[in-house]
């Protein structure tokens, strides 16, 4: 064993709070669920190859949210901490922090000597220059919304940045101080064009983009990793990062056992299989940030808790794990993933649905509607219930799901036809209320999940209540993990307790190596340590 | 992927002799191409009629058997992968198959008709009005027009079957008006334009009927061209809807299972490709039969 | 015949005008607002909202939106990815190369296909060869395109290892797409090959070319298949630029990364300044390859004069 570090995966929980005295709060370590290390030095050379389904928009912070953006921004990026494995933030090129006591300023110290792969220094100016930009209105930058209440940045030495709040900001640290910083010389020099030619710190640097086809980063020789969570405190061991583009998630597991790629998301149906191939390692994270759920319209019988209830009873969320995801997922009945600080098991069991026919039909004859005609169907005034669910394309287990849970419905009652549609063209519909429900995945890591997806008006536009943005402002703004834990807990207990969305699952992530890979991991926010990879031929 | 390969602009432009239907159908059956495609569409006809006695199982019930088993003897397409009857799911899709290349042809052919007719018959700026709106439509790649009106009317097998139908109806057009200006100028059309006939008369006892050949001949080639367009719309996912039995969404949902289950891609692919081979093959043998000049060779 | 090239030019111009409303329109019509599916699933402030949109300038009316789309085209500058903020000119100039190569592949793989089995389906009308030479050429034709490529890539690159999965630009990885969508396209080639051999052979100068004692090899290619080429060569043009566009999912299945893939992965993220930038330029490229066919005719056929 090279390393005693066996990948972990705690729950996360976001402290701003650790530097003034609170001290740091553990809840249910998860089991490990990682690649063991093997034994032998690593060695360094050689290219790790892997696929991505589509190009990402830009490598840019301040131009981006995509999640594949922010992945491939993590191999050139350092940002101010990360979120270690006892989910509070340590300190990477911020040595240290101070919180001042009304929780509006925090102040980092910025190590000394860092440099960005074009020599310029990595200073406090320099990590001004990247949040103001996300801050300049004349940039757009979509990424703005996660800087909260952020309202100035100051650099009064090259050592030292002072954020400035003007309400205190409890999800700073996850969705703000991870965010990559960049070089302000490669932005003057690139302009519009940085997102294409990014240039930070980080263990690799940018090579090259070959328009649609593959994005090439080369080893940083000069790094230095301040994370304590990465084995590797030096270089990365391979030369060189190679994401091919491959948009036919058939034609990436060809590639894979063609021998072209080391890494593979590994397709659901392929698992099974792939598992069996003494050449092929699955490495599986199963406590993921992932979060699948339906989600109501606030229209008639949508907006009735009774009938989002029903359709929460009926659901058999087994019987979806089994079929659609082959087993690779967990039945979660919080509306937060299950890697979330805010998760909890017994309180979503006590608050929550499980799978219950009767209770289903019993909900859905509180709302007023009962089978009279025996049809199967349940009526109100003697017109049957009707409704369509609803998912995107083009993502096979998406639809097998709907089509689990149309099944399931119509078992209770609710006459349900289902339809598809391209990711695209889901939004308008959703926000106008067409869409009465659906089935919806988010990724996400900090507790404010709630926030993003109830605070009126909601991320649909159909959400608006006074009392749960009450409970949510009080989370977003109390700085003590425990108090701020209790007020999101507070939050997700009403948001059960009104059913305002139907959690189902939350799906594993898995991704296949070959057997020259070895040492992959991600940390606790689920981002790739690729510089702690190493290849044998 | 389709409509642009198909030539319509080369299609005979000439009246259609006289001849009867049964000398037509013996001479259409004579050859094996129509004799191959004949029966695989009589078979797809048959299947899609009596779909509920043929199918074993609710093509659309959940776990009636084994997740993906291979063919056996209780399921002879074995089953998907939510334990459904593959075979009666292929039976009741062949419905779909028939509905969507119906469907789309009469758009086509109904537009095309329309337009081509007019064009011809009117000529002057009305025909190089609509002949250049014409143009520009086909100037549109087949599927990337149906993606775009599949875009703006929403996804589903109707929205699909209208656009699939408006992005092929140029070609009817153009073959249509092609007719049109050939057969305008013959004697009996332009006695019974002399005696008063009104022109709408004209198009429906003099025009029509001599343009059919054509239109039956393109309308052969464009509905297995249509029902492939739908299946590669459902690749985007903009097909058929789930749990629907298209063969096309059958195919698309199955792809990943291509190692581990090939039976679920193989039985919808093969069933796409037959059919629309045997259109293909039927098409091919009544344009040589339709076409007067081949014909007496 | 310069006289007819001009009039041929000029009928061309009222078509990529009505192609360039047309493209415009798109994007008012396709419902889904650009600037809120940037922002999808992020509660964004309505004052970034307000600044992108202002920045794409959809915040003005239409006809302005329209005068000003119109003048920008015709300098040439198709407007920015909102993805990528690359300019789109650029976007689509990146990937053209990739999908000219694919059809220039396909369109010699549909050619030598269509060419051997039209000669061999009119040369033995009629028989088993005519009949397999056409059923042959239909099957490319009868396939749905990604079965037809997922299966040639694991046969020929997972199970026999002769190709890469992943295109290296090399001409060997143009082998598999252009196979495929070749096979697709060459049936339209082969049938049409057929007829007019068939049309031709039955003329009076074959018959004596024949009675002149030449083999029959040095009349069926010298002759027969010279005269059959005319019409050919049209539908060749027209479906070159069907293949321009035609490979949306043979380029997604072999990670081709041309046009057609960029379109929809750009209708996917309604990215309308691109998508609106490639529908333009497939059909003008479309319009230009079918008039120079049609010129291309006219010099070719010695037939057809043009007052």
């Amino acid at each position: 064993m090279t390393s005693l570090r066996l990948f972990r995966s705690f729950v996360l929980i976001v402290s701003i709070a650790l530097l003034i005295g609170t001290p740091a709060i553990l809840v249910s370590a998860a089991p490990h669920t990682g690649r063991l290390q093997e034994a032998g030095e690593p060695t360094p050379g050689g290219t790790l190859r892997m696929a991505i389904s589509e190009e990402p928009d830009q490598l840019d912070p301040a131009r981006t949210i995509e999640l594949l953006a922010g992945q491939l921004m993590g191999n050139v990026l350092d940002a101010l901490v990360y979120i270690g494995d006892d989910g509070l933030p340590h300190g990477w090129v911020a040595e240290s922090w101070q919180i001042a006591p009304d929780g509006k300023v925090i102040t980092f110290k910025i190590r000394p000597g860092i440099k960005f792969h074009d020599g310029t220094p990595l200073d406090a100016a320099a990590v001004k220059f990247g949040y103001d930009r996300i801050l300049d209105p004349a940039m757009a930058a979509p990424y703005k919304e996660f800087l909260g209440t952020l309202q100035k940045v100051d650099a009064p030495d090259p050592a030292t940045v002072a954020f400035t709040f003007s309400e205190p900001y409890a999800a700073f640290f996850v969705n703000g101080a991870t965010i990559g910083i960049v070089s302000p010389a490669g932005v003057a020099q690139f302009g519009d064009d940085f997102g294409h030619n990014p240039i930070g710190s980080g263990p690799f640097k940018f090579r090259e983009w070959q328009a649609g086809s593959k994005i090439v980063f080369e080893r940083n020789p000069d790094y230095v990793n301040f994370r304590e969570d990465d084995t590797n405190k030096g270089p990365a061991y391979v030369e060189a990062l190679e994401y091919n583009v491959i948009p036919e998630a058939a034609t990436q597991t060809a590639a894979f056992e063609a021998g072209e790629l080391d890494l593979l998301d590994v397709p659901r149906e392929d698992l099974a299989r792939l598992s069996e191939d003494p050449d092929v390692e699955i490495v599986t994270l199963e406590k993921s940030n992932n979060l699948n759920f339906i989600e109501f319209a606030n229209r008639p019988p949508f907006n009735n808790p009774s009938f989002r209830k029903a359709v929460s009873y009926s659901i058999d969320r087994q019987a979806i794990i089994d079929l659609a995801y082959v087993g690779n997922a967990t039945v979660n009945q919080c509306p937060v993933p299950i890697n979330n600080a805010a998760y909890d098991e017994a309180l979503c069991a006590e608050h929550g649905y499980t799978f219950d026919q009767e209770k289903a039909k019993q909900m859905l004859a509180e709302a007023g509607w009962t089978d009279g005609d025996g049809n199967g169907i349940v009526e109100m005034e003697g017109k049957d219930l009707q409704v369509t669910l609803w998912s995107y394309a083009p993502y096979p287990t998406q639809s097998k799901t709907i089509e689990i849970m149309q099944a399931d419905l119509n078992e209770v009652g609710i006459g349900t036809d289902i339809q598809v549609i391209e990711f695209g063209a889901m939004q308008p519909m959703l926000e106008s209320g067409e869409i009465g429900f659906d089935y919806m995945r988010w990724t996400f890591s900090d507790q404010s999940i709630l926030t993003q997806l109830f605070k009126t008006p909601g991320w649909t536009k159909q959400t608006s209540d006074p009392a749960l943005d009450a409970l949510l402002v009080k989370a977003d703004t109390t700085v003590d993990p425990v108090a701020r834990l209790e007020a999101s807990r507070a939050a997700m207990v009403y948001v059960l307790d009104n059913a305002m969305i139907a959690p189902v699952i939350s799906d594993w992530i898995q991704t296949a190596t070959g057997q020259q890979v070895h040492n992959y991991h991600w940390d606790a926010l689920v981002n790739e340590r690729l510089n702690d990879v190493w290849l044998t031929s | 992927m389709s409509a642009a390969l198909t030539a319509p602009a080369l299609l005979p432009a000439r009246a259609k002799t006289r001849t009867g239907f049964r000398p037509f159908l013996a001479a259409l059956f004579s050859r094996r191409q129509a004799q191959l495609g004949g029966a695989v569409v009589l078979v797809l006809v048959l299947a899609a009629i009596f779909a509920p006695l043929i199918s074993p199982y609710d093509p659309f019930e959940l776990r009636v058997g084994p997740l993906k088993e291979p063919p056996t003897r209780a399921h002879p397409f074995g089953t998907d992968d939510l334990g459904r009857d593959l075979f009666s799911r292929i039976v009741y899709g062949s419905r779909i198959t028939l509905q969507i290349g119906t469907i789309s042809v009469a758009v086509a052919v109904g537009l095309g008709v329309l337009v081509g007719i007019v064009a011809g018959f009117y000529g002057g700026w009305v025909d190089a009005l609509l002949m250049r709106f014409t143009d520009v439509m086909l100037a549109f790649p087949g599927f990337l027009l149906a993606l775009a009106i599949v875009a703006i009317l929403g996804p589903g097998l109707n929205n699909v079957m209208i656009a699939v139908g408006l992005g092929s109806f140029p070609g009817f057009a153009r073959v249509v008006r092609g007719s049109v200006l050939t057969v305008r100028e013959m004697e009996y059309v332009t006695a019974g334009r002399v005696l008063g006939a009104t022109p709408p008369h004209i198009m429906r006892r003099a025009i029509l009927p001599n343009v059919l050949a054509p239109i039956i001949v393109l309308a052969s080639l464009e509905f297995p061209a249509a029902v492939l367009t739908a299946a590669a719309l459902s690749f985007i996912g903009l097909g058929a809807q789930p749990p629907s039995p298209e063969w096309g969404a059958l195919l698309v949902d199955a792809r990943t299972y291509i190692r581990t289950a090939p039976h679920l891609i193989n039985v919808p692919g093969a069933a796409i490709f037959v059919v629309v081979l045997a259109f293909n093959l039927l098409g091919n043998t009544l344009r040589d039969v339709l076409d007067p000049r081949l014909r007496h060779r | 015949m310069a006289g007819y090239a001009l009039r041929r030019v000029a009928t061309t111009i009222p078509v990529l005008f009505a192609i360039l409303t047309l493209v415009f329109l798109m994007r008012p019509l396709v419902p889904g607002d650009p600037v809120a599916i940037m922002f999808f699933g992020r509660s964004s402030s309505p004052e970034v909202v307000a600044n992108m949109r202002h920045q794409l300038g959809l915040d003005d009316p239409l006809p302005i939106q329209y005068v000003r789309y119109l003048g920008d085209v015709l300098r040439g500058d198709l407007g920015t990815s909102i993805t990528t903020r690359q300019p789109v000119v650029q976007e689509i100039a990146e990937r053209f190369p990739a999908t000219l190569q694919l059809a220039l592949g396909s369109l010699a793989v549909s050619c030598l296909v269509g060419l051997v089995a039209g000669i061999l389906a009119a040369v033995y009308k009629d028989t088993a060869i005519d009949t397999a030479a056409m059923v042959f050429a239909m099957a490319g034709l009868s396939m749905p395109g990604f079965w037809f490529g997922l299966v040639m890539i694991y046969f020929f690159s997972v199970r026999l290892g002769w190709f890469s999965v992943i295109p290296d630009g090399s001409l060997k990885s143009l082998v598999l797409p252009a196979l495929t969508l070749g096979l697709i396209a060459s049936s339209v080639v082969a049938r049409l090959v057929r007829s007019a051999m068939l049309e031709v052979l039955g003329q009076d100068f074959i018959r004596t070319a024949r009675a002149k004692g030449l083999r029959e090899r040095r009349v069926l290619l010298r002759h027969a298949l010279g005269n059959a080429m005319i019409p050919v060569v049209t539908i060749i043009g027209l479906q070159f630029g069907g293949l321009l566009s035609g490979a949306f999912i043979i380029e997604a299945v072999f990670a081709w990364h041309g046009i057609g893939e960029l379109a929809v992965d750009a209708l996917g993220k309604r990215d309308f300044p691109l998508i609106q930038g490639i529908v333009l330029v497939i059909a003008t490229s479309y319009v230009l390859v079918n008039l120079l066919v049609d010129l291309l005719y006219a010099v070719l056929d010695p037939r057809i004069t043009y007052s």
